[in-house]
């Protein structure tokens, strides 16, 4: 077991003012503070070498796990252990076997190549010349960025930068990766290429990675497991797979029509999601759709037709407003 | 004309919410017109201290004082505060096995010594010059002196990080920070010698830290003190060393538990 988080709690107090400016003259005599739960009772174990996707919409609590995994907060309740060690005691043993990447923000120093940045890392980790020279050299390849590195930082491009700010952190080459965010920002061309170095990168090295990512295609791509968190409460944690078994309350038929069929006589079956002859794509309720099939195989001259399952973001979304007590 | 008065009530309510702020703004007037009355106060009631600083020792005494303004006064407090703690930047250190603290004794050195340099080539270019900088010279005091310099430089580091990482309780730090700054040029000496300070003051001016920065420094370097007490001044900033380090690491062990990496 590499990672073990049970019952993380972790709470911020703030400042709450009524408004208007009598709100303000109250609030100088007495302040009122608001406990506000990050992340709530949430638990879970992830092995050697998994890759696991960290979901939930803004305000969930992911970025908060992760930075008490990383030790950069202390956990209000709860235990948490990295490699069998204690994140927020930073430990310079653990903080050498681990790394944190955000997409948002950069170690790296704007007005120097990431050249300079790669080297203090170098000095900072112990790595020894020859060592570094094939670190450098693996991940500048895997990335395709070997003519970037000695480019001043400024005059990179945010996927350029995000590629050095990878290497920068993968350079003493860290048994766990924390990954928030990676793709945040970058065209599609970018987000498939980080993609593709991240699962690369967990295969060379077997190396453990938890992914936070609001792109679906990055989750989907990468990780088997996915734990889902919402409103600092975890929701689901599991196959990526049965998720969509689990929550999914429609499947989507797509049929081909041999001849026009009006739409409102097809919107009897099911909600006409799209429809441009002589295709149409229905979603009926998951239980239904044996029947919903069976009924436009009777009733109209159907050339072609699929039941596929929903959307993964279809799904997600199901749980997050089923989570937040919305219909 | 409702318009206007909203106006005035958002800006009411900020200034309630910033209510420290506004009292700094009015306190570092307060201290501005106090300095100056503590200036004149001791030229014109002070003929013993008049006696003592004469126009060369004065000229000496500022000099040099830009020159240990410009290699011992650490400036290294606003970027601990503002980019470290209050936008998240101090993750990134976190993050690596190394001290913060290290790290920001090693990013200041490189800074003190180019504008030291500085300092010290205006100093050579006046006193060639002008020909008025008295300095006393004894070869047995080469040893303390530089190593009350030395000590300085670390005393005013460690002064300047508590400095900057009050910003873990404060989100109003900019107002802090111009109370320290004042505080810091009064009892430092850059704007009078701390000598020159009323008796009801002098005492405790001349004992705490901040003198150790800046004041007892120059007066090193202008030859006033004997041996011994180059030695005692060295003693002394050890001494204030020690507390403010063993103060700064409760500081810090106490301020990461609030810190929240906010936008990182």
């Amino acid at each position: 077991m590499v990672i073990s988080v049970s019952h993380l709690v972790k709470n911020y107090s703030v400042h709450k003012k009524d408004p208007g400016f009598m709100g303000s003259v109250r609030s100088l005599f007495h302040r009122k503070y608001e406990t506000v739960s990050a992340v709530n009772d949430v638990s879970f174990k992830i092995d050697e070498g998994e890759l696991v996707g960290f979901i939930g919409p803004n305000g969930a609590g992911k970025t908060t796990t992760l930075k008490c995994l990383s030790g950069l907060l202390y956990p209000t309740l709860g235990s948490v252990s990295v490699l069998g060690y204690t994140p927020f005691e930073r430990n310079h043993a653990y903080l050498r076997r681990i790394a944190l990447v955000m997409g948002q923000k950069n170690q790296l120093w704007w007005d120097l190549p990431a050249a300079e940045t790669f080297l203090l890392n170098k000095e900072i980790y112990g790595i020894g010349d020859l060592e570094y020279k094939a670190r450098v050299s693996e991940l500048t390849e895997l990335l395709e960025a070997e003519e970037m590195i000695n480019v001043p930082v400024r005059k990179l491009s945010l996927g350029e930068r995000m590629k050095m700010e990878l290497i920068a952190s993968l350079i003493h080459t860290p048994e766990v990766l924390f990954l928030d965010e990676p793709t945040i920002g970058l065209d599609v061309v970018m987000q498939k290429k980080m993609r593709d170095f991240v699962a690369a990168y967990n295969k060379l090295h077997h190396s453990t990675i938890l992914l936070t990512s609001h792109y679906m295609e990055d989750v989907r791509q990468l990780a088997r497991r996915v734990i889902i968190i919402d409103h600092g409460k975890k929701m689901y944690d599991g196959a990526l797979d049965n998720l969509v078994k689990k929550y999914a309350k429609h499947k989507l038929i797509s049929v081909v029509f041999e001849t026009y069929v009006p739409p409102d006589k097809l919107s009897l079956i099911g909600e006409l999601v799209s429809y441009s002859f002589p295709k149409a794509v229905i979603r009926v309720k998951r239980s239904a759709s044996n029947i919903a099939a069976a009924q436009l195989l009777q009733e109209f001259p159907v050339d072609d037709l699929n039941i596929e399952e929903s959307d993964i973001e279809d799904v997600i979304r199901d749980v997050f407003t089923g989570s937040s007590g919305k219909a | 004309m409702k318009k206007f008065f909203t106006i005035f009530l958002l800006y009411a309510q900020h200034a309630l919410e910033y209510k420290a702020r506004s009292f700094v703004w009015f306190f570092v007037i307060l201290i501005d017109v106090g300095v100056y009355l503590l200036y004149w106060r001791g030229v014109l009631l002070g003929p013993q201290a008049g006696a003592i600083w004469t126009l060369p020792k004065a000229i000496s005494y500022y000099l040099l004082l830009l020159v240990a303004g410009t290699f011992l006064q650490v400036h290294i407090e606003e970027e601990v505060a503002f980019e470290d703690i209050q936008y998240g930047r101090l993750s990134q250190y976190l993050l690596r096995p190394f001290s913060y603290l290290g790290f920001k004794f090693f990013q200041e050195l490189p800074w003190r010594i180019m504008q030291g340099g500085f300092g010290l080539i205006t100093l050579v270019g006046i006193s060639v010059l002008t020909r008025r900088v008295e300095v006393t010279f004894h070869p047995e005091m080469v040893l303390p002196v530089i190593s009350i310099i030395l000590s300085a430089f670390i005393l005013c580091f460690f002064y300047k990080m508590i400095v900057g990482i009050i910003a873990f309780w404060t989100i109003d730090y900019s107002g802090l920070q111009n109370i320290q700054a004042i505080i810091y040029i009064l009892f430092s000496g850059i704007l009078i010698p701390l000598h020159l300070l009323p008796e009801a003051i002098r005492g405790f001016a001349l004992a705490q830290p901040i003198a150790y920065t800046l004041y007892y420094p120059v007066l090193a370097v202008q030859g006033v003190f004997s041996q011994e007490v180059l030695w005692r001044v060295l003693g002394t900033q050890w001494m204030w060393i020690a507390l403010l380090y063993g103060l700064y690491r409760i500081m810090w062990i106490r301020g990461l538990r609030q810190f929240t990496a906010v936008g990182q």
